[in-house]
């Protein structure tokens, strides 16, 4: 079992670091520097993560799976379009799936999309289906003035899974979740609210580390004879110190650190980076991926690339890196624009 | 059997703040009786037009509401078409006058537009669009996309659609019931803003009220003077597909081409006859157009002919002498009826001998082509 | 107008035969003064575009504020349309990018 297919989707507007660090008064090029994020993508005003997920969904069944056969279909999100209706129905409607179809709408701050990645696996290995598809995706809000603005932006991923034609099997998966409130939002709030400090060693990087040790172990892997290695983005700088301490390589890590250009995409951010890292990954090769979600979890997972993979990969276009180079740059009074047409 | 226009009336167009839906009409009926006169209890039924009274004004029933203003409660009905009320409400009473049935009825039109803000009005006349279909248009969208495709086409200038707005509203000056007396430059209307482009705020006909009522009759001893009253002689009824992507061309409106043939053919009369018309102007590619279509102009040099004064007072065929949509007013159902109105007092005194009257509902889907002679 | 929940769902069954279709455009005008159902939207494109023959001529709102003109390549796309009520069914809509 493994993924069919998969696709991605990024915004086309970005606004550089720079011009949020002059609207913060803060000294240019300082926060960029300390969280190793040059710039971030803005949702146009009448983009959503339904309309985001219905845009990688498009790329990843252009490119492989089938419709008919996809039974399953979750949604990761922090930034789902109703508090009561689902965002996997209109997604389903938009995509032309079948309608039969098991579908509800996940949330687990940033590790949401993994986490559909998980309950897909599940079901297909199990039977209740042929293919099923896992989407990540996200239009992160900030308080204008809070840190998280630097970081907070959109995009997403999907993934098709099934048990034949696979460009990347899934060899284990591994999750972890305890009660850690270093990031949340209320009922009714318009932005989040995290812990400061907190969110780093007794939230991040716990959870990062149970989680990848515990895979290793259960798959007697050593840092060493794993290809690439990706951990959750939520900037430049945890997911090197994750590499670093679980004894990973820096050229190991830095294909999956599209965080310098995209921001952290919340729900789409693991899955974007598995995107990234398979858009270049040759045959055979071993991806390892942690991410994280604050409240707080992280679901680990081992994949291993087949043939297919790049055969298939010589007709496709619109890489993650392509849509990279294509961003728009934008100002901070346009960002502003755009993120206050946001409520609507 | 000769329709002849009894009587005629229409009232002043503008934001009419005194004056409710049914303030106007009633100005109408009895303006037109006494300019005919006629009794009321001689209006043997009534044709009413008005584009979105149930929308504008919360009013439905409205053919109820007219019969109820004369004591014998004639038999009413009303006809709906967008902007091609009027002219619908026209053709509908014509139609009842060749069956035979009455002998002289009454054809009022009336539109209240003012009392909504101007966002929901823009909303409440796009609903003339096809819904479906165009999704995301407005008025000024769709006849933007006109526009951008005779310029393409034929080079039609920003300088000739400017033209059309100016001699318009320098012809309504010597309008009293116009709704605008106000005159504009070419840079004027060329630099005012942009609404859909190319359409600029001064290419854009506007929101008025009015009403305006014709008796038609063919009842030759009862009405009186009834040798010097003017004569319909030919109609055309043309319709086209309601949404652009249905079109066969986007440089001229077949509906108008059609009606315009079927109104010539009626009549016996050839288009470089007519020496004065009343055009649909709602944004002013629409008269450049409507001047091709209709037949004085060949197809692209509408606008040419515009800017060199060819439809002026004084040029080859005096186009809205009365100002037009755009300066005399469009109370949208309205319209069609005071176009006849006002041709009817041109040839009463007898500056001309063949008038005709052109009116198109939404973006072209339907048109109306009436040619009167003096008598 | 709110967006009318039988309404919705009887255009919803159209999306997925449209979403991903190219075309090109025949015309193409960018609105400033919309219709108050689309006032948060403005500045919008609003095009004519021709699918082909097998599917014909669409007219269709452009995404975001992108401007359209006459011989642009486009497909369409899933957006929203916003509003400003909170309460009705969020109106999503097929509208056109630039490819």
């Amino acid at each position: 079992m493994g993924i069919v297919s998969y696709g991605a989707y990024l915004p086309q507007l970005t606004i550089f670091l720079a011009e949020i660090e002059k609207a913060q008064a803060k000294e240019v090029g300082s926060v960029s520097a300390s969280l190793k994020v040059k710039q971030k993508t803005v949702p146009d005003f009448d983009e959503d993560s339904a309309t985001i997920a219905v845009e990688a969904a498009g790329q990843a069944l252009g490119r492989g799976g089938d419709k008919k056969k996809i039974s399953s279909l979750f949604i990761g999100s922090e930034s789902h379009p109703y508090a009561v209706k689902p965002t996997g129905t209109m997604v389903a409607q938009a995509l032309g799936l079948s309608e039969n179809l098991s579908t509800a709408d996940l949330q687990f701050a940033c590790k949401a999309g993994t986490q559909a990645l998980q309950i897909v696996a599940s079901f297909v290995l199990s039977g209740f289906g042929e293919q099923g598809l896992a989407i990540g995706a996200d239009t992160a809000q900030a308080e204008p003035g809070d840190a998280l603005e630097f970081t907070a932006s959109a995009g997403g991923a999907a993934f098709v899974l099934g048990k034949t034609k696979l460009l990347a099997k899934m060899l284990a998966t591994y999750s972890v979740a305890a009660d850690i409130p270093d990031f949340w939002r209320r009922v009714g709030e318009s932005y989040p609210q995290h812990a400061g400090r907190f969110t780093a060693e007794p939230a991040y990087f716990k959870q990062v580390f149970l989680a990848t040790r515990n895979l290793l172990t259960e798959t007697k892997l050593k840092p060493q004879e794993i290809d690439f290695c990706i951990f959750h983005t939520p900037n430049g700088k945890f997911p090197r110190r994750a590499a670093k301490k679980l004894g990973f390589t820096q050229e190991q890590l830095a294909p999956s650190l599209i965080v310098e250009q995209i921001g952290n995409t919340y729900a789409g951010a693991a899955m974007l980076a598995l995107a990234a890292v398979l858009d270049q990954a040759q045959p055979g090769q071993k991806i390892l991926l942690t991410s994280y979600g604050s409240g707080a979890g992280a679901d680990s997972f081992l994949f291993e690339t087949t043939n297919l993979l790049a055969r298939k990969r010589k007709k496709w276009t619109n890489f993650v890196r392509e849509q990279i180079a294509k961003l728009e740059k934008i100002d901070y009074q346009q960002y502003q624009a755009l993120m206050k047409a946001r409520h609507h | 059997m000769k329709i002849k226009i009894a009587g005629h009336y229409t009232t002043k167009i503008g934001e009419l703040w005194d004056q409710g839906l049914e303030d106007l009409l009633a100005e109408a009926v009895h303006g037109s009786l006494k300019n005919a006169q006629l009794a009321a209890e001689q209006i043997e039924a009534v044709f009413v037009a008005s584009k979105a009274p149930g929308e504008f004004n919360h009013q439905l029933h409205l053919n109820a509401l007219v019969s109820q203003m004369f004591v014998h409660y004639p038999p009413a009905i009303r006809v709906e078409g967008a902007c091609t009320a009027g002219g619908l409400a026209l053709v509908a009473a014509e139609q009842a006058l060749a069956a035979k049935r009455y002998k002289t009825v009454m054809v009022i039109g009336a539109e209240k537009m003012t009392d909504q803000n101007a966002l929901k009005t823009t909303e409440i006349l796009s609903l003339a669009a096809d819904q479906n279909q165009e999704a995301g248009s407005s008025f000024p969208g769709l006849y933007a996309l006109l526009a951008q495709a005779h310029m393409q086409k034929y080079g039609t200038t920003r300088e000739q659609l400017s033209a059309v707005a100016v001699k318009n509203h320098h012809q309504a000056m010597k309008n009293p019931q116009a709704h605008f007396h106000r005159e504009f430059t070419l840079e004027q209307v060329s630099q005012s803003s942009l609404v859909a482009d190319p359409l600029r705020l001064l290419d854009c006909s506007t929101i008025s009220d009015g009403a305006s009522a014709v008796i038609l009759s063919t009842d030759s001893s009862g009405v009186e003077k009834w040798r010097q009253k003017p004569q319909i002689l030919g109609y055309g009824h043309a319709q086209d597909s309601l949404s652009l992507a249905g079109r066969e061309s986007l440089t001229a409106l077949k509906a108008t081409q059609k009606a315009g043939k079927q109104a010539y053919q009626q009549a016996k009369v050839k288009p470089k006859e007519i020496q004065i018309a009343e055009v649909h102007d709602c944004f002013t590619i629409a008269e450049i157009m409507a001047i091709e279509d209709l037949g004085w102009f060949e197809k692209g040099e509408g606008g040419e002919a515009t800017l060199a004064g060819k439809t002026a007072e004084d040029g080859q065929v005096a186009v809205n002498l009365s100002g037009g949509l755009k300066a005399f007013g469009h109370p949208i159902g309205t319209t069609g009826i005071k176009q006849v109105a006002f041709l009817a007092e041109q040839l009463e005194q007898g500056n001309y001998e063949l008038a005709l009257a052109h009116n198109v509902g939404g973006s072209g889907a339907t048109a109306v082509v009436h040619v009167l002679a003096k008598n | 107008m709110k967006n009318l929940p039988a309404k919705y769902w009887r255009r919803n069954q159209q999306w997925s035969s449209w979403i991903g279709q190219e075309g090109t455009v025949v015309t193409a005008t960018y609105v400033r003064i919309p219709a108050e159902e689309y006032k948060l939207q403005a500045p919008y494109s609003f095009a004519l575009v021709d699918f082909g023959s097998s599917l014909g001529k669409k007219e269709l709102m452009g995404c975001g504020h992108e401007r359209l003109k006459s011989g642009d390549k486009v497909k369409i796309v899933w957006r929203r349309v916003p509003h400003d009520d909170q309460k009705s069914v969020i109106d999503y809509r097929l509208k056109l990018k630039k490819i």
